[in-house]
């Protein structure tokens, strides 16, 4: 664990810290100009005015889409952002459904690694880097130069702290096949996308499928949604929740729930969540300046507000504020690879859920 | 059934189709314009339900989605159908479904019947407490008993544990008893409501003549009554069950996690879990087609013969049997059913939307955030006025269109009637996970600017409307006589003039109270709108369904007491009009 010394978020500091190892093979920041700045931008600015909005396929909440929408006009006046909200998947039929229609309406989705792999592998996505990837975490840029990472997410290991007292709490996320944990785990069900996925994968790359085997004997709560399980958790139907965002947690924490955020020594688990131009964009260039703009300095201020903002040197806000000084578990699963997340889900299939 | 004559001699009971002349007049009348006009109906009908019901089907024989390149597939049913599983899930499902319609349905003629036909005190405001849970969103009934009932941290199991002393809980809602617990509930209130409003229609005139015989109150309503309505009270259940073989939320909620599977949460899992499979999950819905065809099917038979009129023009006031003490006990029985499916689940709810976290009720977590984040949401004044307008006017769109069908199934002989009949039963037997991917396949080829407008989601309403509404109807017009309507035509009116002057006023109740069901039905919604709702026409239900991916329980819940609030004013308004119209009419 290393602690920066500057004003920055110490999470960037030890982020670089443990990901030098796996930037060898990872980190391609695309070739491109090294800032969004002088003519080119304004010609773009100028192209994108002609086109006057960019359509926007997110899951974000209303408030976060229209602190989006104020900054960037602040910015660029004159191009509206819409949003549509909805799932990943939701957010995948209808980009799938628009390209086989030739009926173009997004120009810009934004999903997790999962879905951009699925849309990127069936040719809908457009290759494009914005020039401000080159500022991002280090080993979250997309290795094809389709996804622009917009803001990661975080998982540790949340308790409820009546039922979990101090000298209980698990210290890495091996601690959790202890037995005396038996039927208080909850966690998202592995098959599908998101944190349970990464949780699992992330500790199958550390131990093995042997630990998986322990886990397993655990009675394990799985649960479709995240947020029902951390639901469980704050009541105390559960004392552990294994693959609560940090976001979840620290919410329902400054809320006045008796959780805590723990982070296992193996460290968290990173799932960067990403913006990438839909092929066939109705409005390409604002949606470049969108993107280009998301990933700048002012853009990431916006992200800061609720998440852990992707780019290097500016920190989460409030609830994400105690994110600092952590380690990250590296991973070598991405989720780039819709093949390879069929044959993990196979795999948590027989595991997890044995005939 | 005898045909019993009623007052002023004329035969106000008559089967349907009784009279061979008339059968003989309704062959020679071929290609009159109304012919064409009901050929056109057909038409329309068959192609809002058949389009995207057909790209469902494409879409499961097709190794990938429809109009992308791919090749003709059986795979997707092999894989569904070559596992023991699939039928387990088939016997779960029918037995689950089927075991709560009866439950539901019994409990909900009881009901009725103490409310319309008896001298039970307060009849009129248990009425309206009778049919709330109907407004209540089947997420939120399944999140409220959780709450109550969950293993460790239910309230009642909290409070079992400590009065009696025990370590372990009781009751435990995940499992098939907590999903039919749910639904059971829920039920009961949507066919009460139906089946209220049939006995409202009914002649009074014919148990007026089995009391007059002799017969007392309960003997009346088994011998007389119920035999009467039984027809549509067999279609009422006929599309609760089907409704409950679509409705994917609480299986969702209570059963997945127990591992008890049925359909719906199956087909759920195979577009959640890796490889995302929508083929298997359009296989798996496109082949509860022929189970609710059979369903479907079988209710005709069983209903053939037996369809008579009860509606005579005349006014009726039916008679009111005299309980005595046991009017107290029938009061308690319809207070008991309001107290556990409204009061006990949506209490943990309304604390819930005042609290900081969701699911801890503590004095210090009290706060009024979440209505005033709820107030200040820019969406939620869009979200209500898009669900006015448009579910309003998609319930008044249905419940025309489904008057028309069901006029032309039952009044009529054309040859397209029965296939009609049938087709408007369709839309319900496809699970809503799936009819929304049918929807937006279907009309996204169109060459038609309909993708992304809101009358596309007005469209993908109405025809997920037409079973409901079409049963609705065909049971407020089996009950009109036809003899109304055929003296205004002998006495020289226009085929509208009759619609109009005699039809509507007659069917008025029954209309009012189906477009307030279809009302409620399509406000709250989810599944097949939310790939629809385009940008800035986003509804409620669709708030409600993204408040809760998020996770953010405290404010769905105060959403949800607001479109309670909203709900129950409508239907407090919508029966006022009815009333005054009945009285306008008689």
């Amino acid at each position: 664990m290393l602690r920066s010394t500057g004003a920055r978020s110490l999470l960037v500091a030890s982020l670089i810290a443990s990901l030098v190892v796996a930037a060898c093979g990872g980190v391609a920041a695309p070739q491109v100009a090294p800032s969004a700045g002088g003519t080119a931008a304004n010609t773009l600015y100028e192209q994108a005015k002609l086109e006057g909005k960019v359509v926007l396929y997110s899951a974000d909440d209303a408030a976060t889409l229209d602190r989006l929408r104020k900054g960037f006009a602040a910015k660029y006046p004159g191009i509206d952002v819409q949003g549509q909200e909805g799932q990943g998947k939701d957010a995948r039929e209808l980009i799938i459904a628009e390209q086989a229609a030739k009926k173009y309406v997004g120009d810009v989705v934004s999903a997790g690694g999962n879905t951009m792999a699925d849309l990127g592998g069936q040719g809908l996505l457009e290759p494009f880097q914005s020039p401000e990837v080159a500022n991002l975490l280090p080993g979250i840029a997309d290795k094809k130069g389709i996804v622009n990472p917009r803001y990661v997410n975080v998982y540790g290991i949340t308790i409820n702290t009546q039922l979990v007292p101090p000298q209980d709490e698990p210290k890495r996320w091996k601690d959790l096949a202890d037995p005396k944990f038996k039927g208080k785990i909850a966690i998202q069900d592995p098959r599908g996308s998101g944190g349970g996925l990464y949780v699992i994968t992330g500790l199958r790359e550390l131990y093995d499928d042997a630990f998986l085997a322990d886990l397993a004997k655990q009675q394990l709560l799985f649960g479709r949604n995240n947020a029902q399980g951390m639901t469980d958790v704050v009541r105390g139907e559960r004392s552990i929740h294994m693959s609560a965002s940090a976001n979840d947690s620290l919410a329902a924490r400054s809320g006045g729930g008796p959780i805590k955020l723990l982070h296992p020594e193996e460290g968290m688990v990173l799932i960067p969540i990403g913006l990438a131009l839909v092929k066939n964009a109705p409005h390409p260039n604002a949606a470049k300046l969108f993107i280009n703009w998301l990933l700048s300095e002012d853009g990431q201020k916006v992200i800061a507000e609720t998440n852990t903002p992707a780019r290097m040197g500016v920190a989460a806000k409030d609830q994400a504020a105690d994110l600092s000084n952590v380690k990250v578990l590296v991973m070598k699963y991405d989720g780039s690879d819709p093949r390879e997340t069929a044959d993990l889900s196979k795999k948590y299939e027989t595991i997890f859920f044995p005939k | 059934m005898s045909i019993v004559p009623a007052t002023g001699g004329e035969l106000a009971l008559a089967p349907v189709g009784f009279s061979l002349p008339r059968r003989r007049l309704r062959r020679r009348v071929r290609l009159t314009p109304a012919w064409v006009a009901v050929l056109g109906l057909a038409l329309v009908t068959g192609f809002l339900v058949l389009y995207p019901l057909g790209m469902l089907v494409y879409g499961s024989f097709w190794t990938n989605r429809p109009g992308l390149p791919g090749q003709l597939t059986l795979g997707n049913y092999i894989s569904a159908y070559m596992t023991g599983e699939t039928y387990a899930l088939l016997a779960t499902t029918i037995l689950l479904m089927g075991g709560k319609t009866i439950i539901a349905g019994i409990i909900a003629v009881g009901l009725a019947w103490i409310v319309t036909r008896t001298d039970t005190p307060f009849r009129r405001a248990l009425e309206i407490l009778i049919v709330t849970p109907y407004f209540v969103p089947g997420i939120l009934e399944a999140i409220g008993w959780i709450l109550l009932l969950s293993p460790r941290t239910g309230a009642i199991n909290v409070v079992v544990r400590q009065v009696f002393g025990i370590a372990e809980s009781p009751l435990n809602i995940y499992g098939i008893g907590g999903i039919l617990w749910v639904m059971t509930l829920s039920s009961v209130s949507f066919m009460f409501f139906l089946i209220t409003s049939l006995l409202r229609g009914m002649d009074a005139t014919l148990e007026e003549a089995a009391r007059a015989s002799g017969a007392g109150p309960l003997r009346t309503a088994l011998t007389v009554t119920i035999p009467l309505i039984g027809p549509s009270v067999l279609g009422i259940l006929a599309l609760s069950f089907i409704r409950a073989m679509e409705a994917f939320e609480v299986p969702v909620l209570l059963g997945t996690r127990a591992g008890i599977y049925v359909f719906t949460n199956k087909i759920y899992a195979a577009v959640e879990d890796f490889p995302i499979n929508y083929g298997l999950a359009t296989a798996l819905g496109v082949s509860l087609i022929p189970l609710m065809l059979g369903l479907v099917f079988v209710q005709q038979r069983l209903a053939r013969g037996r369809e008579f009129v009860v509606v005579s023009g005349k006014g009726y006031a039916p008679r009111i049997a005299k309980l005595g003490r046991l009017r107290w006990v029938a009061f308690a029985s319809c207070l008991a059913y309001f107290a556990v499916a409204v009061v006990l689940p949506m209490s943990q709810i309304v604390l819930g939307s005042f609290t900081r976290v969701f699911g801890i009720v503590r004095a210090d977590m009290f706060t009024l955030d979440n209505y005033s984040a709820l107030l200040t949401d820019p969406r939620l004044w869009r979200a209500f006025t898009n669900t006015v307008w448009i579910c309003g006017a998609a319930a008044v769109v249905t419940v025309l269109l489904s008057s028309a069908i069901a006029y032309v199934v039952i009044r009529t002989r054309h040859p397209v009637r029965r296939a009609l009949d049938v087709v408007a039963w369709l839309p319900w037997t496809i699970p809503g996970v799936v009819a929304g991917l049918g929807f937006l396949w279907a009309y996204i080829y169109l060459p038609l600017p309909l993708y992304g407008t809101t009358l596309l989601l007005a469209i993908a309403l109405v025809t997920g409307g037409l079973p409901l509404g079409v049963r609705v109807m065909a049971g407020g017009l089996m009950q009109v006589n036809r003899e109304l309507e055929e003296s205004a035509r002998a006495h020289g009116a226009s085929w509208p003039y009759t619609a109009r002057r005699v039809m509507l006023p007659l069917l008025r109740p029954v209309m009012l109270a189906g477009g307030l069901t279809l009302f409620a039905l399509f406000s709250r919604q989810v599944a097949p709108v939310v790939l629809l709702a385009g940008l800035g026409s986003e509804l409620l239900s669709v708030l409600l369904f993204q408040y809760t991916i998020q996770g953010q329980m405290q404010v769905v819940s105060a959403l949800a007491v607001i479109l309670l609030l909203v709900n129950v004013a409508a239907l407090l308004i919508a029966r006022r009009v009815a009333v005054l119209g009945v009285r306008g009419v008689a």
